[in-house]
């Protein structure tokens, strides 16, 4: 039973997300925002963590770059939720950081979030997607 | 007073000597020709200095519609500004809450919150269809407003044109099977081009999708030809057609034709936008020909890779991209 983490400060989308998620059998937290995010991740272990980027007060480039810092998690893949108005900037840094994958919110259902999510624990790691326009 | 006029020498003019009398006279005479004149250049001095005066005047008054033609521009220019940020980030705020119900929905109707009653079914998918159109809605609106600031970003490569073309028509399948309508790309050439194919991939999804909105049996077919330094793909349909009463507006920005009773209603900026991205590649979409009742043909076209159109196109967007920080152009 793998556990997800999804760390993000709209919790209309988190619902949604975890929702379909414990439908599709696994276990989920969640975080609002990234202090909480670095408690969960040490509680619970996840097997992978959905990381939103725009968060206030600890955003989430920071917390990954604590999360690949400390052995104990830097090899829980990192999934980014973007939202358009990222900027390709942020998104390669997350990448460069160490994050396996990115995923626009808006636009994306449910469905793919978690197409993606099996895919990576499934061990597909692609070659790190650069932003194309 | 002599009472005899006297003779005078004088010096001899040719045709003999004059009298005193007579020269006084002839001085007489000059005098008043000269005052005459002088006259005359006074009045045309005096004349002059009104003319130079109004010049003056007209040169202030052209100086002061310029000055407030400048700063009337100014504040057009910043209204534009605004209206494209505006436009910007309506769209971002919209994308999110759309999403959100875009996704519920979705999820409600595979059933992720239980068996939905079957009386539920159909208000939901129209739940559904209405929220997709909103998010395309307003991905078009925010394509417009960066389209408008120049901010779109073009990536070029140099592709064969006829994979695209058929990957497309593969994908469309799944909207012409349903309706009964015969769509095929049989005779594609295999060229190489210079666009960005994500767009060629929009615009062809937006051509192909317009035919089978209005298109109720019969076929659309695409073909090539190759022109020179251009490849242009015709979509022909055997649709309602379009009639010379709206050829005009067919491609203005937020035109949509009568569509008719039952049809589903497009945000009227597609062929804008698609017009305004085949335009920055070096090419064009235009409505080749069309009858109502009869049926259309659109062409989009494409520089060829190597031309001179399509080293202008990417020249430009580069020159764009040094002035606009935002939009970036990779080739």
């Amino acid at each position: 039973m793998a556990k997800i983490l999804i760390v993000d400060d709209d919790a209309l989308l988190v619902r949604m997300y975890q929702k379909k998620l414990e439908n599709d059998g696994y276990i989920v937290a969640t975080a609002d925002d990234g202090e909480t995010a670095l408690q969960k991740v040490q509680e619970l272990k996840p097997d992978l963590i959905l990381l939103d980027i725009m968060m206030p007060k600890v955003n989430g480039l920071q917390v990954l770059a604590i999360l690949k810092e400390d052995k104990e998690t830097s090899s829980i893949p990192v999934i980014l939720l973007t939202n358009v108005g990222s900027s390709d900037e942020d998104v390669n840094r997350g990448l460069e950081l160490g994050a396996v994958a990115y995923l626009v919110k808006a636009g994306n259902r449910p469905s793919t979030v978690v197409a993606k999510v099996k895919e990576i624990l499934a061990g597909y790691v692609h070659d790190l997607p650069k932003i194309k326009s | 007073m002599e009472s005899r006029p006297a003779r005078i020498a004088t010096q001899s003019v040719a045709g003999g000597e004059k009298t005193k009398e007579q020269l006084q006279e002839e001085l007489r005479k000059t005098q008043e020709e000269l005052a005459i004149q002088k006259w005359g250049i006074e009045k045309t001095l005096e004349g002059m200095k009104v003319m130079v005066s109004e010049i003056i005047q007209k040169g202030k008054g052209v100086e002061e519609e310029k000055a407030k033609i400048e700063t009337a521009n100014e504040k057009l220019e910043s209204l534009d500004r605004l209206k494209d940020e505006f436009l910007s980030v309506a769209s971002h705020e919209l994308r999110t809450p759309l999403t959100a119900i875009d996704g519920l929905v979705s999820m409600i109707l595979e059933g992720e919150y239980g068996e939905v009653n079957k009386d539920l079914k159909q208000p939901l998918e129209d739940v559904n269809t209405s929220s997709e159109r909103l998010i395309h809605l307003v991905n078009d609106l925010l394509n417009l407003s960066r389209l408008q600031a120049g901010r779109l970003k073009y990536t070029f490569s140099q592709t064969d044109i006829k994979p695209i073309v058929e990957g497309i028509v593969k994908m469309m399948q799944v909207i012409a099977e349903p309706k009964g309508l015969k769509l095929s790309a049989p005779n594609i050439n295999s060229i190489i081009v210079s666009a960005d194919i994500g767009k060629v991939e929009e615009i062809l999804d937006n051509l192909i999708g317009n035919s089978l909105k209005f298109t109720d049996k019969g076929s659309i077919v695409l073909s090539t030809k190759v022109v020179e330094d251009k490849v242009i793909i015709f979509i022909t349909d055997t649709g309602i057609g379009i009639g010379k009463e709206d050829l005009e507006k067919l491609f203005g920005r937020f035109e949509k034709l009568e569509s008719g009773l039952g049809r589903p209603a497009g945000t009227g900026l597609g062929l804008h936008i698609s017009r305004e991205m085949a335009r920055k590649m070096g090419g064009d979409v235009w409505l080749e020909k069309s009858e109502k009742g009869m049926g259309s043909t659109f062409a989009f076209s494409i520089p060829r890779s190597n031309s001179e159109l399509a080293r202008k196109a990417r020249g430009e967007i580069e020159k764009e991209a040094k002035v606009h920080p935002d939009q970036k152009s990779v080739s």
